[in-house]
């Protein structure tokens, strides 16, 4: 075997794809051969590494993925209501609720309540002045990655 | 070919024309206005759900604060004109009024007053681009606090 | 590689039980698949908070979209492609850049932040060289998404290219270039680490 065929059997090996006649084969070149030792060790250790780094945050993460159950239940929960809505409302009043809106919102700017998710375009925010007359404030950054925190600290209670 | 049906869907076509009238009677004053949002986010450490209507700020949250559990009570959203003052209700009887500042180009420059009451807990002036986001947070809730997610377009 | 064989009631049972009301079954299916969903999920996004979001939503997707799973396909199959789809859309979205250093003064006595706040947690000690898990999130971070979505699928999953095929929507001819061009860009990267 030469060089050329144990590297394309190097990344197949890696995947346990190789028959045991060709990894028997390519263990033998690479006993001979340090560059493609070296390569076949290298692609090892990327392996290795990218497990454990995602091993690392996972550790990182775990009560909260032990707690996930609770998340996606309340997600299920939260969907479930949106789509419970009586048919007869959506098929036979829509038109006038339609109308009687557009007119409120056109002539009185209601206030609406929306749960569309929050997708923010920037956390650059510029403080140009701040005070409390009855509890102490505190600016918090945390990155440019990060929104900026106002925080109210009411007789340190929080 | 059947009849069409005398009741038929001539409430569509209406609508439109009623909803094209109101529009072109309301003046494009897009650059003047700015559409302040506020989301009122009730932090704890009880349970551990995170709302999924919080989006993408999700796991800044998580980034930012020591809470398990976040759960949003309520989201408004109003347009308002420079020098016009909008007031939000917040949980627990409390109130914020954000009035919109002059300010150049994409930038928005909001006046907001947070009160308890008589209380003045908060009045800070914010500039910030169109699409940007501030949290506001630290007011006492139940077993938690309040935070203030307001981001203003 | 799927669960089923580990005993216990097979996927299938479960996504039954699931369509006929009971939320439990779901909740077990989620338990099995919740670990390796957040390693790939993790892999892909490079970043712990996103990627417990992507698992929620992605079963929370994964539920009111059970209807639509075919009996006698993989679950794990089905599941990872909502999967994959959720974390690549959330990268794409989300200003990627380096992680926000790690700010000493946090830890300052005179400087004590309210309890409210997170505080810093002890710098990453991954694989004994943190600067190692640095190197290749950066590498992992320059992949196109797909190339990463493979990588992190055959290497952290142990997904077959077949059942990676599957789950991108691609050939197993495209799967195979696109590991060997990821391999070779964190094999290099690693190389350059250790020689810097």
């Amino acid at each position: 075997m030469d060089c050329r065929a144990a590297l394309e059997k190097i990344d197949r090996k890696a995947d346990g794809l190789l028959p045991r006649e060709a990894e028997a084969e390519l263990s033998g070149h690479l006993a001979g051969c340090p560059a493609c030792a070296a390569e076949d060790a290298a692609i090892s250790a990327t392996g290795d590494a990218l497990r454990a780094l995602t091993g690392t945050r996972a550790r990182e993460k775990a009560p909260a993925l032990d707690a996930m159950w609770t998340r996606v239940r309340a997600g299920i929960g939260e969907s479930r209501e949106a789509l419970r809505r009586p048919s007869w409302v959506a098929r036979w009043a829509w038109v006038p609720a339609a109308v009687a809106l557009a007119v409120l919102a056109l002539l009185f700017y209601p206030a609406g309540t929306d749960r569309s998710p929050f997708h923010p375009s920037t956390f650059d925010v510029a403080v140009e002045d701040v005070e409390s007359e009855v509890a102490t404030v505190a600016l918090v950054d945390k990155g440019e990655e990060l929104p900026r925190v106002i925080w109210i600290i009411e007789d340190a209670k929080t | 070919m059947p009849r069409p049906d005398p009741r038929g869907r001539t409430g569509a076509p209406a609508l439109l024309i009623l909803l094209l009238v109101l529009a072109a009677a309301v003046p494009s004053e897009a650059a003047n206005t700015v559409s302040v949002d506020v989301g009122s986010v009730y932090a704890s450490n009880e349970g551990t759900s995170i709302d999924p209507a919080l989006g993408t700020i999700r796991g800044k949250l998580h980034s930012m604060f020591n809470y398990t559990s976040y759960r949003m009570l309520d989201r408004k959203r109003r347009s308002l004109s420079v020098g016009e003052e909008g007031e939000f209700e917040l949980p627990d009887r409390r109130t914020m009024r954000a009035t919109p500042l002059p300010a150049q180009g994409d930038k928005v420059r909001l006046l907001i007053k947070i009160s308890d009451g008589p209380r003045k807990l908060l009045t800070t002036t914010l500039g910030l681009r169109r699409g940007g986001m501030v949290l506001v947070g630290g007011p006492s809730h139940k077993a938690g606090v309040l935070i203030l997610i307001i981001s203003a377009e | 590689m799927n669960e089923r064989e580990k005993g216990g009631v097979p996927d299938d049972a479960l996504i039954r039980t699931t369509l006929a009301g009971d939320d439990g079954a779901f909740a077990e299916l989620m338990e099995r698949y919740k670990g390796r969903a957040f390693a790939v999920a993790v892999g892909i996004v490079g970043n712990g908070d996103d990627a417990l979001d992507i698992v929620q939503d992605s079963f929370i997707k994964a539920y009111y979209k059970l209807k639509e799973f075919r009996f006698g396909s993989n679950f794990y199959t089905w599941f990872y492609r909502l999967l994959v789809n959720q974390a690549i859309d959330r990268w794409r979205k989300s200003a990627r850049s380096a992680e926000v250093p790690f700010d000493e003064s946090w830890l300052s006595e005179d400087d004590s932040p309210p309890d409210a706040f997170a505080y810093p947690r002890t710098p990453e000690d991954l694989l004994r060289d943190r600067e190692l898990g640095d190197a290749l999130q950066r590498a992992l971070d320059a992949l196109p998404e797909y190339h990463r979505a493979v990588i992190v699928l055959r290497e952290v999953d142990g997904m077959a290219y077949d059942e990676i095929a599957k789950v991108l929507g691609c050939s197993v001819g495209t799967v195979m270039s696109r590991l060997h061009y990821a391999r070779a860009k964190l094999k290099e990267s690693l190389k350059a680490h250790r020689e810097g």
